[in-house]
């Protein structure tokens, strides 16, 4: 058979299954697979999927199915390769969806946002407000301060997962701060 | 069939480059030279001419010349950037009425990509004569930190000159694959991508013949133009405290002193110590002209620089970071650009590292040839073997305006594409019919220290109560990184598909 209607009757096929098909089966991935194989997993998928290997066919409306086909991969890429992510979306599976739902999607990225740039974190603008002064104490080293801080920001945002995560982290360094002046056997003597 | 070729579209210099026979190949123009300078200068007439000829006249004339155009594309004319750079380019910058850059030369205005354009079509140009046929599809390559308005620009300035656009790719991303062909390894590879005007780091992981882009960062702005601006900085200031003379105030002098710096920048590769003199910097109290004279060694050179060099590293840690990684874990270090010939760069950069950087093949040439690479992988016949596979991530965050001047993120930065997002949006008023919506790229949480891409309004929205219409809204980022925005009424029982370009077409 001519190897570029076989690759049809494939990306056909596999367009039409798209609706049905959930992350880990675009990537051809056991759902118990460890964490370790999503990136091979996913390469192999693009090696044959990306549509630069498409590039050379002239069919327009080909091509737009595998466009199309090829950012659900990236989607389910994006969700399964963070743990947490992977974690929510397995608990979506179990009662039947296939994809994480777009306000899931946004809520993801919002995350992965506030990851990268703390700032991005509240969602109020009083919640905001102390944020600012919790972030500005934490660069002045000001343990004490950045923990006050946030839970006043918590008050109006009390299931902020980022505000919990900077309590903890600013408790823990208090802490650590409070250890080594203690533990510090060395005194500096002006002679 | 035409050839397909890979055009580096640089800031200071660009190259051309085709597969031919299987081999990528740099095109020299007929006098054996591999670079041009993406200078155009403009005759009396209002001819441009482009490349080597064109560089003669910047020194003499500089008012009809333009010299690195792609430092404004996609710019806004109100954007800090381009008010910083008007003061040290001779030619006139003015304000179109969308608000873009046009650069005004001999009483005719150009707009950006039409001046860009026309290095483009100079490039092609060379490409012809030497491959003896047409030229009519390239990649064209862009600095990985260039937002959607930038890459817009880019694709506009290869219509502008009937040039078909195969596709954009990230200049960093164009110098791994021209560096790893045809080799089996798998490893993290860092390629620290320092120009004329961009500085880009990328983190990339090769397996076998998948390029994966893993970590991308840059900074637009800081590049070879801006260590020559720090050393002619550093000579006016050694000047002025000799010799207490006022300094001539005006662009030429500047234009000498910053050749100055960069003629020190090139000799000091091969001495310790260079001399330069800058006639006509001030006038004497007799109203004589007083000439610069100065002596610069590598020493006093690295610290006039080191501030700048810093500031690549700041962004190298940022990138290292996305990737999710630690600079002990990246195995190679590839050095590209025109400024990574600086002994002094690649010397921190390797301190930077804790690794011996490759230097690869000649830093001006290696971006054109992935280029070249990548269109002959895009263009060549069905048969032939599937080439190397590029894996690309948007550089920046994608978001809309949220009430109270906020950004909502759509699309996080480092996410592979092509990629999509959707998001609901719900009417506010009883029988609204549109909805606007604003879209942002950049990484602060405020929408107005973000880029805007872009504003469009949605309407012919059904009448009814409100909360009661829904319209979803998708957004999408291509191969290129250029985003399309569909928008779908999806309740009224038709869909509604709704393509709209971002990015003005002036």
């Amino acid at each position: 058979m001519d190897p570029l209607l076989k690759t049809r009757v494939e990306i056909e096929t596999l367009h039409e299954l798209l609706p049905e098909l959930d992350y880990y089966r675009i990537l051809l991935l056991d759902p118990d697979a460890p964490q370790k194989d999503v990136d091979p997993a996913f390469r192999k998928v693009s090696r044959q999927l990306h549509p630069d290997r498409f590039a050379r066919v002239g069919d327009a409306a080909l091509k737009a199915k595998v466009n199309e086909i090829f950012r659900f991969a990236n989607e389910a890429f994006r969700a399964l390769r963070d743990p947490d992510t992977r974690a929510s979306f397995d608990k979506e599976r179990a009662s039947g969806a296939t994809r994480i739902s777009a306000e899931g999607r946004s809520d993801a990225a919002q995350d992965a946002a506030a990851q990268a740039n703390p700032e991005f974190a509240a969602r109020t603008p009083l919640g905001e407000k102390y944020w600012k002064m919790a972030l500005e104490c934490w660069k002045e080293k000001d343990y004490k301060g950045c923990t006050l801080q946030i839970r006043f920001a918590s008050q109006f945002e009390p299931d902020n997962e980022v505000f919990k995560q900077w309590a903890e982290k600013a408790k823990q360094a208090e802490e650590k701060a409070a250890g080594e002046v203690e533990e510090n056997p060395y005194k500096l003597r002006l002679v | 069939m035409a050839r397909a070729v890979g055009i580096d579209l640089g800031t200071s210099y660009s190259c051309v480059a085709a597969v031919v026979d299987g081999e990528p190949l740099v095109l020299a123009d007929d006098q054996g030279r591999n670079v041009q300078p993406s200078v155009i200068a403009f005759g009396y007439d209002g001819t441009p001419v482009v490349g080597w000829r064109a560089q003669r006249q910047l020194m003499y004339a500089p008012e009809s010349t333009v010299n690195s155009p792609k430092r404004l594309m996609g710019r806004r004319f109100a954007s800090p950037e381009v008010s910083r750079l008007s003061l040290n380019v001779g030619y006139e910058l003015v304000e179109s009425a969308s608000g873009d850059v046009l650069i005004r030369v001999r009483d005719r205005e150009f707009s950006v990509p039409a001046v860009s354009g026309m290095v483009l079509q100079h490039m092609c140009s060379i490409a012809e004569a030497r491959l003896g046929e047409k030229v009519q599809q390239a990649v064209i390559t862009v600095p990985a930190y260039f937002n959607d308005r930038q890459r817009q620009a880019t694709r506009e300035a290869a219509q502008s000159v009937g040039l078909e656009c195969l596709r954009i790719i990230n200049e960093p991303t164009a110098a791994a694959l021209a560096y790893g062909l045809g080799e089996d390894k798998s490893e993290n590879l860092a390629v620290y991508d320092l120009g004329g005007g961009t500085f880009d780091i990328s983190i990339l992981r090769l397996d076998d013949d998948v390029y994966e882009v893993v970590g991308t960062a840059g900074d637009t702005f800081l590049g070879g133009d801006d260590f020559d601006a720090a050393v002619a900085k550093h000579f006016l200031k050694g000047f002025k405290r000799r010799s207490r003379l006022r300094v001539q105030d005006n662009r030429i002098t500047w234009l000498r002193l910053v050749d100055a710096a960069e003629r020190a920048k090139i000799a000091l590769g091969d001495a310790n110590e260079v001399e330069v003199s800058v006639p006509g910097v001030a006038r004497s109290l007799e109203g004589k002209e007083v000439v610069l004279d100065a002596r610069i060694d590598r020493l006093t050179y690295a610290q006039a620089v080191m501030p700048l060099v810093q500031r690549t590293f700041q962004v190298c840690d940022e990138s290292i970071k996305l990737a999710g990684l630690s600079a002990s874990q990246i195995d190679k270090v590839l050095l590209v650009g025109g400024m990574s010939r600086l002994f002094l760069v690649q010397e921190a950069v390797e301190h930077y590292f804790q690794r011996p950087v490759v230097l690869g093949h000649n830093p001006h040439e290696v971006v054109a040839l992935g280029a070249a690479l990548q269109a002959h992988n895009l263009t060549g016949d069905l048969g032939d073997a599937p080439g190397a596979l590029l894996l690309d991530v948007t550089p920046r965050s994608l978001g809309i305006a949220t009430v109270g001047g906020f950004v909502e993120t759509l699309i996080p930065r480092n996410s592979s594409i092509p990629t999509e997002a959707a998001k609901f949006f719900y009417t506010a008023n009883d029988n609204q019919t549109e909805v606007r919506v604003a879209v942002y790229q950049g990484e602060s949480r405020k929408a107005s220290l973000n880029e805007q891409l872009g504003e469009f309004t949605m309407d012919g929205l059904r009448e009814a109560n409100r909360g009661q219409v829904k319209v979803e809204i998708s957004f999408e980022i291509d191969a290129d990184g250029i985003v399309h925005v569909i928008a779908r009424e999806p309740d009224t029982g038709q869909l509604r598909d709704l393509k709209i370009e971002l990015g003005s077409k002036t």
